[in-house]
């Protein structure tokens, strides 16, 4: 049974925001798209709320980053950072509780597994903007979380076939639906306006060569899906490793020693991971 | 190595890993040994986990051996274990299992 991708695609565009969205977001969002806003016009809307300020800059401070205790308010994060990663940041904190307060722990720890990942490959590839590249790891896989919670009975058809048929997460979706996470992501982006480094990634991610606006991070992130799955590290959904693509894997130009050196980086990383994992989950 | 929460840290246990705060700033290096001082300090300033040498505490959660766990890694690469870009991440992660497992042995 293959579901009607349009009417699909209608109802989750339709939502007017996802849940826990906070309305801050869409303002944000039309903050940032006019050319004369200010960093400090930003930081003060974000600022208004202190729960949301305190767990950006919480995370900005955490081992996730490489400044740690060095941002003290949000109009520095900003301007450190850049407005497109602390909107992933803002929408970050949003996904994560909905992950949260539906019991979705093992996609939370592989969506920050991923975040880890992407953000030590594109350190020791020399990428620009590092920071970009670990919140398109972070929001990778929103798809799955929307599949699951406005599609529930599909969802469980899904569980059922990646365990009885050892098909993969994307597979199965495909079997049931007639789509997969990726173009639910891809919607997504479409709806909030996420920006090409941002939303690339998250549509690309099992099929790198079709990025035309982000390909580095997008390759970047498709390779961390695959090594933080590897390393068994939370639940992407299944437990298998997906292959790399092999050009994305030529563009990065890893090393073997380079390779060592982000395993072993990775998994120091992720064997702390409590000590930051904590800045998303309260 | 073991990662344990500080409740179960005694003196004279060895720190494998730096003792970081929720901020990723270094309160502690690594191979120093724990006094009851110390302990108390960091379990004052919010530190719940340290990671100490050898396998001092038995947790009642069956830890993974070695072995068990690279062959876990194994499993997971069951459906692409042929392509030799995905065996040599296979076999990175195999060897870093590997040296932990001695560094382990050796604390």
């Amino acid at each position: 049974m293959s579901l009607d991708e349009e009417s699909i695609r209608n109802r989750i565009q339709r939502l007017k925001s996802l849940p826990t969205l906070p309305g801050i977001f869409e303002k944000i969002t039309g903050l940032m798209e006019s050319s004369d806003t200010a960093a400090e016009d930003v930081a003060n809307l974000i600022s208004c709320d202190q729960a949301l300020s305190a767990r950006v800059l919480r995370v900005v401070n955490s081992a996730l980053y490489g400044f740690p205790g060095r941002i003290s308010n949000v109009t520095h994060a900003l301007i450190i950072l850049g407005f497109d990663v602390v909107k992933g940041l803002v929408l970050s904190t949003s996904v994560f509780d909905m992950m949260l307060a539906r019991g979705f722990y093992g996609l939370w720890e592989h969506s920050l597994g991923c975040a880890t990942t992407a953000g030590v490959i594109a350190r020791k590839t020399n990428t620009a903007n590092p920071e970009e590249v670990s919140v398109a790891g972070l929001l990778h896989d929103i798809g799955k979380v929307i599949i699951r919670i406005e599609l529930p009975e599909e969802a469980s058809r899904i569980d059922e076939l990646i365990g009885t048929r050892e098909l993969s997460v994307y597979e199965a979706e495909e079997e049931v639906l007639g789509f997969n996470h990726a173009t639910v992501g891809k919607w997504l982006s479409q709806k909030w306006n996420l920006p090409d480094k941002l939303s690339d990634p998250v549509t690309y991610h099992h099929s790198p060569a079709l990025s035309r606006f982000a390909p580095r991070s997008t390759a970047i992130v498709h390779v961390a899906d695959s090594i933080v799955r590897a390393m068994g590290f939370g639940c992407a959904g299944d437990n298998l490793v997906t292959q790399i693509d092999s050009n994305a894997w030529e563009m990065l130009e890893i090393s073997d020693p380079i390779l060592e050196e982000i395993i072993v980086e990775v998994d120091d990383k992720l064997e702390n991971a409590e000590d930051f994992l904590s800045g998303f989950g309260s | 190595m073991q990662r344990i929460p500080i409740k179960l840290a005694t003196a004279g246990m060895k720190l494998a890993k730096p003792v970081r705060n929720k901020r990723g700033m270094i309160l502690c290096g690594s191979n120093v040994e724990l006094t009851e001082e110390m302990i108390a300090r960091l379990s004052n300033m919010g530190v719940e986990r340290i990671t100490v040498e050898g396998h001092p505490v038995d947790t009642g959660v069956e830890e993974k051996s070695p072995g068990q766990q690279i062959d876990e890694v194994s499993a997971r690469f069951r459906r692409v274990g042929k392509d030799p870009l995905m065996r040599k991440i296979r076999d990175a992660i195999i060897q870093r299992l590997k040296e932990k497992g001695k560094l382990g042995e050796s604390g």
